[in-house]
């Protein structure tokens, strides 16, 4: 366990640097942005209103009332969020080919450790997760500041009621409304990391060969996983949601343990040092 | 534990940050809008058994609500995942799954496509073969021992139809007769009824009641699409345009109602008043007759034609608070022998329940938040269905 946390600690750190600048960014991007839109939607408001001699009420019939959607759909806010999500998708990789790569091989003082090796893969997943956690909390923070930000430039007559992040499209699938539903969610993700984490070992242990393993391997996975909501397609309302949810979990376990055990066995015997 | 710093401040910032918000969440759901009756006049009864399938709307969000006499509950209050999977369960269906289960597997959830009596359910849809042969599936329930037995039956000439509608099913002496509107590929629309003899397990007949073509005329039918019970007429208009273009808005030359007799498969006019012409839109049809609603500044005027007999009654008058804003239409519906509408008033909504026989109010209230007497001005209520749940 000490190992583990250590392992965990010693991965964040490598990228704490990066991330900070990713976190930076997004703020910087989002709050010029946030600022950007509504004063541009209020500036229009007023030049519109001016020219035309028209009232509140008439504005907003013909161009709509604010809604804090409209900065959410704007380049700014998508922008940051594609930036750190390629950013995560890149380390995903990263995290592992780094070891090899890198200028000293390091990943064979990783597997010498005195620990079992399997623990470098969850240590590498735990980091994964946490720094993905971290950018979703990052935003949430993120979002109520700028709700305050909306409030202060656009007055109340030009916005539309919001009930908060809950009702935004966009952060649905990020904050859905149970935490069960999170955890769910976030789960899958994870099924999704670890999968790719296996795939990478395959080719790893067995380099131009382990490609194609890995390949035949991640569609299989993906198949597995997907198989419940394929035979919802082919028989159409034949299952009922809740059933479908549960041959997901089952499969999602079967995907998750198969991944872990493939990935035990190939740090233990194929990876050589 | 200094050297693990980042990690602990990471992991402590997304415990503190997302347990807050679920936290806060769940609180804050509890004072979300409720919804509930208030009785003004009448049988307190009359709404026992009632749920309004509703949405409330307040700003650019909708909210699905089931409103009854316990308050209103969100029928979404169920996995995101769940909605992504599939589409909603009405809540009629909600029991016919609970009770059915391995029958309704497969199935569309549309009222339309089924028809149910004390011993059977049955459930009839359109399914093509080989890209080619039209066929109607016909599944039946015997509720009494949960036994269902399934035939197809193949309908002729069907190559040029580009999508096939289920309207209705009517049952009665071993037939089952389908009202079923075809759409072909020349954009003409056709409606037919199809008889199917249950213990051969053929089709007996296919009888095109009325055609439409394009840019030209337009069909338009009447029956209660939430009724599952047999309904002995279908009651269908025909539009005949004026030389209907894309750019110009449609003059309607002629509006025509008839009324498709299940018992003799007879086609007959119903004979409209000039007056009443421009309100046809809003015929219904319900329980040997055919009303047209007209609303006046102080309730609603509902006029009658019987069937049987062929001629217009006197109309009823109900008098009820009407809308108060001209954006929101007046919801109306009748069931069991009853008017039921929901509509706009100064201060909120008000629910109104008559007798359609008597022409009396059984029931007057109004729709208020539990939680705030008078509700915000910028919300709606748009009422989809109302359901007598016994």
């Amino acid at each position: 366990m000490k190992n583990y946390l250590k392992l965990v600690n010693f991965e964040i750190s490598r990228f704490f640097k990066l991330y900070l600048i990713l976190i930076g960014l997004t703020i910087v991007c989002q709050l010029i942005g946030v600022i950007r839109v509504s004063k541009g939607y209020m500036d229009l408001a007023e030049k519109v209103m001016d020219k035309n001699q028209l009232s509140v009420s008439q504005f907003i019939e013909q161009y709509g009332t604010f809604s804090f959607q409209r900065f959410v759909y704007s380049e700014w806010f998508l922008m940051s969020i594609y930036i750190c999500i390629a950013m995560l998708i890149i380390y995903v990789f990263l995290i592992w080919y780094r070891d090899w790569l890198g200028k000293n091989s390091f990943i064979y003082r990783l597997l010498m450790l005195p620990t079992e090796r399997i623990t470098i893969y969850f240590a590498k997943l735990t980091a994964i997760m946490l720094l993905l956690l971290g950018l979703i909390t990052l935003q949430l923070l993120l979002v109520l500041i700028e709700i305050q930000i909306v409030n202060s430039i656009v007055p109340a007559d030009f916005r539309t009621y919001s009930y908060g992040i809950s009702n935004i499209d966009i952060f649905v699938l990020m904050y859905p409304n149970t935490f069960t539903e999170f955890v769910l969610i976030y789960g899958i993700g994870l099924i999704f990391v670890a999968v790719l984490f296996t795939a990478i070992l395959f080719e790893r242990s067995y380099r131009l060969k382990g490609i194609f393993f890995a390949i035949v391997y991640g569609v299989l996975s993906l198949g597995v996983f997907f198989a419940p909501l394929l035979l919802n397609g082919f028989y159409p309302r034949y299952f009922y949601p809740l059933e479908i949810i549960l041959m997901g979990m089952v499969t999602s376990f079967i995907v998750l343990g198969s991944t872990i055990w493939i990935a035990n066995h190939l740090l233990k015997h194929k990876i050589m040092v | 534990m200094k050297k693990y710093w980042r990690t602990i401040v990471i992991s402590l910032v997304i415990v503190a940050t997302i347990s807050t918000y679920y936290i806060q969440g769940a609180m804050s759901s509890k004072n979300d809008v409720t919804f509930k009756f208030k009785t003004t006049s009448g049988n307190k009864e009359e709404i026992e058994n009632l749920v309004l399938q509703a949405s409330y709307k307040h700003g650019d969000i909708y909210h699905p609500l089931y409103i009854s006499k316990d308050g209103s509950t969100n029928p979404r209050s169920r996995f995101i995942i769940e909605d992504l999977i599939a589409d909603p369960v009405p809540l009629e269906f909600e029991k016919y799954i609970q009770d059915y289960r391995k029958f309704m597997r497969g199935k569309v959830f549309d009222p339309s496509n089924y028809f149910e009596d004390e011993a059977r359910l049955i459930y009839t849809d359109f399914s093509v073969k080989n890209r080619q042969v039209l066929t109607l599936q016909i599944d039946i329930l015997d509720k009494q021992t949960n036994d269902s037995t399934s035939f197809e039956v193949t309908t002729s000439g069907q190559a040029n139809n580009s999508w096939m509608q289920v309207n209705d099913v009517y049952v009665k002496n071993g037939e089952i007769k389908i009202l079923g509107t075809s759409y072909l590929y020349n954009d003409e629309e056709e409606l037919h009824v199809y008889t199917v003899n249950e213990n051969k397990k053929e089709l007996e007949d296919d009888s095109i009641i009325a055609k439409s073509e394009p840019d030209m005329s337009s069909i338009r039918i009447y029956n209660d699409s939430s009724k599952i019970k047999n309904e002995n007429y279908y009651l269908y208009k025909v539009d005949k345009y004026k030389n209907k273009s894309e750019d110009a808005e449609s003059v309607i030359i002629s509006s025509q109602a008839y009324l498709h007799n299940n018992l003799n498969n007879e086609v007959e006019e119903i004979d409209i008043a000039n007056k009443l012409k421009s309100e046809m839109n809003s015929m219904i049809l319900h329980g040997g007759e055919v009303f047209i609603p007209v609303h006046s500044a102080n309730g609603l005027e509902l006029n009658r034609y019987n069937i049987k007999k062929k001629q217009w009654g006197e109309p009823l008058h109900f008098n009820f608070p009407t809308k108060a804003n001209n954006e929101e239409e007046l919801f109306l519906q009748l069931t069991g022998g009853k008017l039921y509408s929901v509509n706009r008033v100064s201060d909120g909504y008000s629910l109104f329940i008559g007798d359609l026989h008597t022409g009396k109010s059984l029931y007057e209230g109004k729709i208020i938040d539990e939680n705030r007497e008078n509700l915000n001005k910028d919300f709606s209520l748009t009422i989809d269905q109302i359901y007598s749940i016994y």
